[in-house]
């Protein structure tokens, strides 16, 4: 697929509208758009959520396995995760292997839950430095109308809270760290992205919060550039809209009632 | 065919494990237009199995070298999400998906009035969200339905489901119990006017009348999906 | 000879329309004696003749289409445009402007750069999948602000509408400047954008229903109160000012008499002020509203 060519005159339009102080779906700047969760949707994972933005769509599900863990922690369960754009979702996505989007969301995704150590992984070894099981997180977009990376992010960690592994109970997790991810447009900074909006960002940046206001990870993106009292900003921000969204991944948690119903380990084939 | 033996008893007095009669589909679900950006998209519920189909063209043909000057070209892509599984897939493409693709490629290619696009592509891309056997089946139900959705010539919708063979008897639509643990395994395409078959694929063990048996239940099984598929594209424009 | 569904209804491929010794057009097929629907559309039956209008579908180009077009390319003596279709459009540098180029002493990317959005005419359309493009008229220039929307092709004779009262109707409620290309991209430019693109959203949505205009006419009245009062803009100052650059034949008058089939129904772009007072018109065959 050639590279998109975005009419000039669209990403004028889109730029002035923001310069103006709008956004094309009336939202504010430090809104997000709405938020829907459904959780348990796939019951060949171990616990799965669906999360749109607006319109993007992404599908997370958790599988576990048993593996052997990393030698230098032996007693340390392994995480593990994946992220795939689907042709489905966009034009511009292309069948084949993983591009550098698809292993930059997987990457932003894993970073957000791993260095929340929401996931007690000790709890997951089975003998240590011989068996331990293993989480594999699997993030698919399949609808994108931009900022995949918040969906993927939301629907990621409401399918580990889903999670219940099959002999052992429920995946011991703690913590929802949620991401909220910024763009800029000239001096404007932009919250939650769609994609006429991604089409003229300088720049991006996605923040991971925890519970008790810790930032957990953070990528930039984009040929544009941040300042630090930009960078501050929306960490401000990040704080107040994760304790928004978490709430709703509570809600939506609740709503599937608390005792999620176990994976259905037989059939599964194709 | 799975073989694998089990202790639930799949067949008790005409009564299958989940309760069903010997010619009863699972509980069938349609929709078409899911996906925003897609041309055309659908979803599909055949009991547990679920898939999302979406369709994009008529585009530009890459590779530019591959094009066929007088007709368009079909591309298939079959995909089972990590989690729509028991034991997690890797994911990408393996033999199974690509023979998948190949037949299901292939069963469009009956219909789809590849004439009417030369140069072009039309992409098809299934994604099995949550796989309780028939993931093909299904697979291909709601492809057909995004083709309609996508405004694709084609002379027919094509339906697709399975029969197959557990404890000596014939039956339609095995579930994931019964596919692994049956006899025989036989997914069937077939076109909206239930004439031609579209799609054939077989195996384990059954005899020529248990297989015109499984055909008969099969060109039952297909009409009630036809139904659903074209209910949905008409809820589409109520 | 039969039909088997009511005119204007729905139809899905594999659909049996009618039975007997029917004409039959597009988006039909005939199997010995029985008719069937290609595609999803409604079935248009005028007498012996069935075709069947598809509700969705990609663009394709035909000669005297006026469309939108996106720069994407530039070789050495053309632009290569997207036209919204699997066809691509070229423009040749001897039918980039009215003006000639003098490729010696021109760059092309200062006439037309990449990304930019320009208003052409389908010259010719090979079976290559290349529409030719020309711009070689007054009512067809680069546009250079405004918004851009995109809706699906077989929608466009909607927006249209009869002689294309919907198209003024929009633009008598919006005060906007609207272009519909038939490539399904329209490029709206005034102060109530918002209100017109939700307004052809609502014609996008409905195509398929019957009495549209009053639908809209409602929407629009709904709106009123919430809207600016028209700009003047809307309207070209001289009536009397020369017609039609575009093609040879003569320009209905707004108060047309009905016309014989034969006479093209106007799909006319309105055009943005910087381009003079004159009113371009712009032909197009609409003959599929017909059908609504």
């Amino acid at each position: 697929m050639s590279v998109q060519i975005i009419p000039t005159l669209a990403k004028k339009a889109t730029r002035a509208l923001i310069k103006s102080g709008k956004r094309s779906d009336g939202r504010a700047f430090d809104q997000m758009r709405p938020v829907k969760i459904t959780v348990g949707d796939y019951k060949r994972a171990e616990g799965s959520a669906t999360c749109w933005l607006g319109k993007t769509m992404v599908a997370a599900g958790i599988k576990i396995g048993v593996g052997t863990p990393y030698p230098d922690s032996p007693n340390v369960g392994v995480l593990s995760s994946n992220a795939e754009l689907v042709p489905a979702a966009d034009p511009q996505f292309q069948a084949g292997p993983p591009k550098e989007e698809a292993i930059e969301l997987a990457r932003v995704v894993d970073r957000g839950i791993r260095e929340s150590k929401c996931i007690e992984l000790e709890k997951l070894c089975i003998t240590p430095g011989e068996e331990t099981r293993m989480v594999y997180i699997d993030s698919y977009v399949m609808d994108n109308d931009g900022n995949y990376m918040d969906a993927a992010s939301i629907a990621a960690i409401t399918a580990l809270h889903n999670t219940v592994i099959e002999d052992f109970g429920p995946l011991p997790i703690t913590k929802k760290p949620i991401a909220n991810t910024f763009i800029k447009v000239g001096s404007d900074i932009l919250l939650d992205p769609c994609l006429e909006e991604e089409y003229v960002a300088d720049a991006r940046l996605t923040i991971s919060v925890e519970e008790n206001n810790n930032v957990c990870a953070m990528q930039k993106a984009g040929s544009g550039s941040w300042t630090k009292d930009e960078v501050l900003k929306c960490v401000d921000l990040a704080i107040t809209r994760a304790a928004e969204t978490r709430k709703k991944v509570e809600d939506a948690l609740a709503a599937f009632g608390k005792e999620p119903a176990p994976a259905q380990p037989s059939a599964g084939k194709m | 065919m799975g073989g694998t033996e089990t202790d639930i008893p799949l067949l008790v007095d005409g009564k299958r494990n989940d309760g069903r009669t010997i010619d009863q589909m699972r509980p069938v679900k349609i929709e078409a237009g899911v996906l925003e950006r897609a041309d055309g998209s659908a979803y599909v519920e055949l009991g547990e199995t679920h898939a999302i189909a979406a369709v994009y063209g008529p585009k530009e043909m890459h590779p530019r070298h591959a094009l066929i000057p007088n007709k368009g070209v079909l591309k298939v892509r079959y995909s089972m999400l990590p989690f729509s599984v028991g034991d997690r897939k890797r994911p990408g493409p393996d033999r199974r998906s690509r023979e998948i693709a190949k037949v299901t490629r292939e069963a469009f290619e009956s219909v789809v009035l590849l004439d009417k696009y030369p140069r072009s592509a039309i992409e098809i891309d299934i994604n099995i969200m949550q796989a309780d056997a028939g993931t093909r089946v299904v697979g291909l139900t709601a492809a057909s339905v995004a083709l309609a959705d996508a405004g694709i010539a084609m002379t027919d919708l094509i339906s697709s489901c399975a029969s197959g063979k557990i404890e000596d008897t014939v039956v339609l639509d095995l579930n994931g119990l019964e596919d692994n643990c049956g006899q025989a395994d036989v997914p069937i395409a077939m076109t909206g006017k239930g004439e031609q078959i579209a799609l054939m694929q077989m195996d384990g063990l059954m005899t020529k009348e248990e297989l015109n048996q499984a055909m008969e239940y099969a060109v039952t099984g297909c009409k009630e999906l036809h139904k659903a598929q074209v209910d949905a594209l008409r809820r589409r424009y109520q | 000879m039969t039909l088997k569904i009511e005119n204007r209804q729905l139809v899905i491929p594999g659909d049996q329309i009618a039975e007997g010794d029917y004409l039959l057009g597009e988006g039909t097929y005939r199997e010995e004696n029985r008719v069937y629907s290609t595609v999803l559309g409604l079935l248009d039956a005028k007498e012996s003749f069935l075709k069947v209008i598809p509700l969705k579908g990609k663009y394709i180009p035909k000669p005297r289409d006026l469309v939108i077009g996106v720069i994407t390319d530039i070789a050495f003596s053309m632009w290569n445009l997207n036209i919204n279709s699997h066809y691509s459009g070229v423009l040749s540098v001897a039918n980039g402007c009215e003006r000639y180029i003098d490729l010696n002493s021109e760059k092309l990317s200062d006439i037309y750069a990449i990304g930019d959005v320009v208003l052409a005419k389908v010259d010719n359309v090979s079976e290559s999948l290349v529409a030719g493009l020309t711009m070689k008229d007054r009512g067809l220039y680069k546009l250079n602000d405004g918004k851009l929307i995109t809706i699906s092709p077989t929608k466009v004779p909607r927006v249209i509408g009869k002689k294309g009262t919907m198209i003024q109707m929009l633009k008598d409620n919006t005060g906007c400047r609207i272009v519909v290309g038939q490539n399904g991209r329209i490029w709206i430019s005034g102060v109530n954008i918002n209100l017109a693109i939700e307004a052809i959203q609502l014609i996008e949505k409905n195509a398929h229903k019957q009495g549209l205009t009053d639908e809209v006419q409602k929407f629009l009245l709904s709106r009123k109160g919430t809207a600016p009062a028209k700009p003047v803009a809307a309207k070209p100052a001289a009536p009397a000012a020369k017609t039609a650059p575009v093609a040879a034949t003569k320009a209905p008058a707004p108060a047309a008499p009905k016309s014989a089939p034969q006479v093209k129904k106007l799909a006319e772009a309105e055009l943005p002020k910087m381009k003079g007072s004159e009113k371009p018109e712009t032909k197009k065959e609409v003959d599929d509203m017909e059908v609504f």
